[in-house]
């Protein structure tokens, strides 16, 4: 308690934000397991495995980084989305379409015999543009039309999904598989994997520099400042001449191209072509990881090797029990709700800021 | 352009006439969801989240009971569900209202993949085990004998005829009726309404029960009408065609059921279109997504328009 004191309103709140978040994922651990204790014929078996499994061999803990990284490019692209006070779920289709387009390009560009880093970095920096472009569209719709962006994103990776199907099964397919994919993707695209015995690429650098770049531009630039503040109160926003419609657009904009580099990124880091037909489910992840870590880009990370670790630990549940995998995005959903109640903790949070207040008047009056 | 142009002669109408009323059925259920919570001030986006579960809580009901009753009932407790969610985090515990639904979307969706896992013990993405009992289809006594008009309106499913009863119930209880006219008034100005007495949260939460039992319609009607068994995310999408309904028509349930048929419209052509010309088959599927899309532009101009030119803008 005497280490509190010298605190400010501030500190306090983002202690409060790291709390939030153990308490959320102590919580999801509860209802997991409660889940799979229901479910189970083996319960103890089943928890077992799932809270030990990710851990249990080096390339499962391997696994865990893998899927987080992914997870922390939508969950960075949700941040900037969120922070402006939208909910655009464009990344789910810019996710698969930028990566789809990035395998065009890469085709495309096979006869230069680019170097392996150039040719790398071209294409994800074509696809985040592609993602960029696509995040656009509602965004565009949103601001200068009104048309809600759940609404319209949501149809959007519709269409998006099924014109990647048709272009892919028309155009693209490689005729010597049984299932729809490209060809195999030029070797000197993909993304060197450095660690023997795990999958684990160097795309995981790029995601280091831009968890970095994502808080400065978030948290420590004029143009963060304002997104900020038109998603807590877009009237004191436009009050003080920050224009709400840019500002929401260009949010929207980053968020979404975030989106498309995390699609290339994967694609070119844990595949050898261009195979998803269906949307990979990576965007409503996104949603999950940004409130997890209420949109502060340094937790992101934490986040999205929180739900790998949950994933990883379905994987094997999946794989040795009788119990599918889904229960983890089922306790997602629960724990957004009940992150994103601002309610939570808030009396407790007053609380405290109030005590504390009172405590450096006393202090301050004293000295 | 051969197998397209078989399509295109007169003896193929009806048919294409009745996949319309078809393909527009659950479209009119999820407007009137969207339009009852839209009037009572919420955009509800958890429409999807609501068929989806009712489709599914439905099959599960029947198939364990064998009667078509029982999955009715079944269907509209799985919706009530999700509104009690919702009423209880988003009333009481101030939760983010799109937050919220695209998290009920995600648990509905994923939900109920697993419950169906567990209850057929297998990773299968159509329950064929649980097959359902379907509620019927009516010849409507004097029509059905009309030769045209027969073949189009007559022999369609319960739901059907019902949707269109709805339609105009919808409109006689929000400007006819006591509870119409608090929700309206809810929607309008809460404050208005509170200082005279209304309990806001009450109407809010009976609105979006209503939403619920009218989605819970369209989702009954999508596994235990339009087919008789539960696929994994079924209803894809139609949840939010709903809510561009309502954005179409200003909250107008006539107008809500009239956007709804034009969607209906683009369906049955990919519907119809999609068993005979392969080759293009998602382009087709696509459609309808691609006319919610550009309509919503489309509409949302002209309301943008008008409003300025009212301001005295332009």
């Amino acid at each position: 308690m005497k280490k509190r004191t010298g605190l400010s309103a501030q500190q306090i709140d983002s202690l409060f934000t790291v709390l939030r978040m153990i308490v959320a994922i102590l919580i999801s651990f509860v209802l997991m397991i409660f889940l799979l204790i229901w479910v189970s014929d083996e319960p103890i078996e089943a928890v077992k495995t799932f809270i030990t499994g990710p851990f249990s061999t080096k390339r499962r803990m391997a696994n865990i980084v893998e899927y987080a990284i992914p997870y922390t490019f939508t969950g960075l692209g949700m941040c900037f989305i969120y922070s402006v006070g939208r909910f655009s779920m464009i990344g789910e289709g810019v996710f698969i379409s930028s990566a789809f387009s990035a395998a065009c390009l890469a085709f495309a560009l096979e006869g230069l015999n680019l170097p392996p880093v150039l040719y790398a970095a071209i294409l994800i920096i074509a696809g985040t543009i592609v993602g960029c472009l696509i995040g656009f569209v509602p965004a565009l719709l949103r601001e200068k039309l009104h048309v809600n962006e759940v609404v319209v994103s949501i149809m959007l990776n519709y269409v998006l999904t099924f014109a990647i199907r048709y272009f892919l099964r028309m155009y693209m397919h490689d005729p010597s598989l049984s299932y729809n994919a490209t060809r195999t993707l030029p070797k000197s695209a993909n993304l060197l994997r450095f660690l023997k015995g795990t999958r684990i690429h160097t795309g995981i650098f790029i995601i280091i520099v831009m968890i970095f770049i994502c808080y400065w531009v978030l948290r420590r630039t004029a143009l963060g400042y304002q997104m900020r503040t038109v998603g807590q109160n877009s009237r004191f926003a436009r009050y003080v001449g920050i224009s709400g419609v840019s500002i929401c657009l260009i949010a929207q904009v980053i968020g979404a191209g975030l989106a498309g580099m995390g699609g290339t990124v994967e694609m070119l880091g844990l595949y050898t072509r261009y195979q998803w037909e269906n949307q990979t489910g990576y965007g409503n992840d996104g949603v999950f990881v940004a409130v997890l870590a209420q949109k502060n880009p340094l937790l992101v990370p934490i986040a999205a090797l929180f739900l790998g670790y949950l994933r990883c630990g379905a994987d094997v549940v999946n794989r040795t029990t009788d119990v599918p995998f889904e229960f983890v995005n089922i306790m997602q959903a629960v724990v957004i709700m009940i992150v994103a109640g601002e309610m939570m903790l808030a009396g407790f949070k007053k609380m405290v800021i109030y005590r504390n207040a009172k405590r450096n008047l006393e202090k301050e009056a004293a000295a | 352009m051969n197998t397209i142009s078989a399509y295109l002669n007169w003896a193929f109408l009806p048919t294409f006439l009745f996949s319309i009323i078809r393909m527009t059925t659950p479209l009119i259920y999820a407007a009137m969801g969207a339009i009852i919570s839209h009037k009572a001030g919420f955009n509800n986006l958890a429409l999807e989240s609501m068929m989806l579960t009712s489709a599914f809580t439905a099959v599960i009901a029947s198939a364990y009971s064998q009667s078509a009753f029982i999955g009715l009932l079944g269907g509209l407790a799985g919706a009530f569900f999700i509104a009690a969610i919702i009423c209880l985090t988003v009333l009481k515990f101030k939760t983010d209202l799109y937050l919220t639904c695209l998290s009920l979307n995600m648990m509905s969706s994923y939900g109920t993949t697993f419950c169906m896992y567990v209850l057929c013990k297998s990773k299968i993405t159509t329950a064929w085990e649980l097959s359902s009992k379907t509620l019927p289809n009516i010849d409507l006594p004097i029509i059905k004998d009309i030769p045209f008009i027969g073949e189009v309106l007559s022999g369609h499913h319960l739901l059907t005829y019902m949707a269109a009863l709805f339609v105009f119930l919808m409109w006689f209880l929000l400007y006819r009726t006591r509870i119409g006219l608090r929700i309206r008034s809810v929607g309008e100005k809460p404050e208005a309404a509170e200082s005279v007495g209304i309990n806001v949260n009450r109407i809010k939460a009976i609105s979006f029960f209503l939403s619920a039992a009218f989605s819970a319609l369209g989702g009954i009607y999508m596994s235990m009408g339009y087919v008789s068994w539960f696929n994994k995310d079924m209803v894809a999408g139609r949840g939010f065609i709903g809510n561009a309904a309502n954005n179409l028509s200003g909250s107008e349930p006539v107008g809500g059921a009239l956007y709804s048929l034009m969607f209906g419209v683009a369906q049955a052509i990919g519907n119809v279109f999609v068993s005979s010309s392969s080759a293009a088959a998602e382009l087709i599927l696509m459609f309808p997504y691609v006319v919610t899309i550009i309509a919503l532009a489309i509409s949302s101009t002209i309301r943008m328009r008008r409003e300025r030119q009212r301001l005295g803008l332009n």
